[in-house]
């Protein structure tokens, strides 16, 4: 078949592409609800020091993806229009003011002597510096994946706040299951989490709908439907059900919202890693208008003929 | 001022592929990368079906979707509406790639020869092995605009000063100029035929035109 003639999967992205989505968006939000943790006693440590690691992860697999990595400084030239360069500029305070709150709470969580250093005796400040980098490293990616303007999936406009929602959706998964395994179950937090599921439910059936109604080449559409019971039952259903659950039994409460912080995180990460690896499909070619050929009055001849 | 366009004339297109040949030789591409590129295309249903050969590339666009995305700054759009990529400067990310509505961009990351793993004797001479690693596409031979008007030649009228694409066409389907010329080729093409420009409603206003009929609207 002839190039342009069908629509065909983009190939210049793959899976660590989506790994970096998958890493900043989950890793960022693990940020951002440490931070507001931190308001009701909730354990900074390590819960963030792993919301960084997520973050590093993605951005190192972006790394490994670009086809000059050893070029990456690069990356700072164009603040004025690229979204790939204020995700990277923001990445250098998100890491230093994480870093900082991280140490602070380590210091406090585990007694580690790191009085040598110079920092704040409470890792409030920096952790609210950390959340606000993270949430705009966050709309950034949001941005990178709007901006292919040769795929229609990706530049659907609803796909912007279901992939934010999914993110901090994913980023309280792995907060919950974190908290859990420190024997720590935070009633409100599960709320928070009950409303999450709801909002990315919300926002999925919205980007589905704004889809179905686009010109959306089909294998693209039929590639994002073929995950839609995984990522609606297990993603959302299972662990809303198992937060529910959670109230009523507290006493294995713990496993039951680690169950759900699991289920939460994949369902989202399934989408994303569908979404840039599956989704990606770029139109085929259309002629608006053919030749006309021939000479004028014969049958070539005739516009359109 | 100056605007370089490309102008095809899709009733004079064969699709003979020459000027993707030329183009190739030219700029030493890798397998699988045709800057120029002729599509081949069926439009209409059956019975009333046409095979339409639409030369294609890079749009040279004066709103590039590619330049906005580039967080290296290796593409550039000059005062002449030749868009350009530094390959010493590009970092191989794909943005580009993935921004251009005209899937014009290329990214061979993976060393790639037309034969086996080793490069055949022409494409140790011809290759370029500049173009591995980043993003990479037309740039209307901009070496040979260059040079040609460096020598006190007009693009588009010498053929010292004209993309190859343009100079190896055996139909003279394909014609290159200054837009903002009226006494240019293109602008006299433009005005007395009827054109269209792909995806018009991307708003990136393509430097690149496709005639299809005679008469002027």
């Amino acid at each position: 078949m002839n190039w342009g003639s069908a629509s065909r999967l983009q190939n210049f992205w793959d899976v660590r592409a989506a790994c970096n989505f998958i890493g900043g968006g989950t890793g960022c939000s693990v940020l951002v609800w440490a931070a507001f943790g931190l308001n009701f006693g909730l354990p900074y440590f390590p819960v963030a020091l792993i919301g960084l690691m997520f973050v590093g992860a993605g951005l190192l697999m972006v790394w490994l993806e670009i086809g000059k990595p050893w070029r990456a400084f690069n990356v700072f030239f164009r603040p004025q229009t690229s979204w790939m360069t204020r995700e990277g500029i923001l990445s250098l305070p998100l890491f230093a003011t994480g870093l900082v709150a991280v140490l602070v709470a380590a210091e406090a969580a585990i007694e580690i002597p790191v009085q040598i250093l110079i920092l704040p005796n409470s890792p409030v400040v920096p952790a609210v510096f950390t959340a606000f980098f993270a949430l705009a490293f966050l709309y950034c990616q949001l941005h990178i994946l709007n901006s292919a303007r040769s795929i229609p999936a990706w530049r659907e406009p609803k796909v912007m706040p279901l992939l934010g929602v999914s993110g901090l959706t994913e980023g309280m998964g792995i907060y919950l299951l974190v908290t859990a395994m420190m024997g720590i179950v935070s009633m409100f937090m599960l709320a928070v989490a009950l409303a999450l599921l709801v909002a990315r439910t919300i926002a999925w059936l919205a980007y589905i709908d704004a889809i179905r109604k686009s010109n959306i080449p089909e294998p693209a559409i039929a590639a994002i439907l073929s995950v839609r019971h995984v990522f609606l039952i297990a993603g959302h259903l299972l662990p809303a059900i198992m937060i529910v659950a959670a109230y009523i039994w507290p006493d294995i409460a713990i496993t039951l919202v680690a169950l759900a912080g699991i289920a939460a995180t994949l369902g989202g990460w399934l989408f994303k890693i569908t979404l840039v690896t599956r989704a990606a499909f770029i139109p085929r070619v259309t002629v608006p208008v053919p030749p006309v050929r021939g000479r004028p009055g014969s049958p070539s001849g005739v516009p359109g003929a | 001022m100056t605007r370089y366009v490309m102008v095809a004339d899709l009733r004079r297109c064969v699709g003979c592929q020459t000027c993707t040949a030329a183009c190739k030789m030219a700029n030493g591409t890798p397998p699988g990368v045709q800057w120029r590129r002729v599509l081949d295309v069926e439009v209409g249903v059956y019975p009333d079906v046409k095979r339409v050969f639409i030369p294609t590339g890079c749009q040279h666009c004066t709103s590039p979707p590619c330049l906005d995305v580039c967080p290296s700054g290796a593409t550039q759009k000059r005062d002449d509406g030749i868009v350009t990529i530094d390959y010493d400067v590009c970092i191989g990310c794909a943005s580009c790639a993935l921004a251009c509505p005209y899937g014009a961009r290329y990214v061979v990351n993976d060393e790639q020869y037309a034969y086996g793993e080793g490069p055949t004797d022409d494409e140790v001479v011809n290759g370029n092995a500049d173009l591995f690693g980043v993003a990479s596409k037309c740039n209307f031979c901009v070496d040979v605009i260059d040079e040609g008007i460096a020598n006190g030649l007009t693009p588009g009228e010498d053929p010292e000063a004209t993309p190859r694409c343009v100079n190896s066409c055996i139909s003279g389907a394909m014609t290159f100029g200054d837009i903002d010329d009226p006494e240019s080729s293109v602008s006299k093409l433009l005005r007395e035929t009827k054109h269209y420009r792909q995806k018009e409603q991307e708003g990136t206003e393509p430097g690149f035109y496709y005639i299809w009929d005679g008469d002027a609207l």
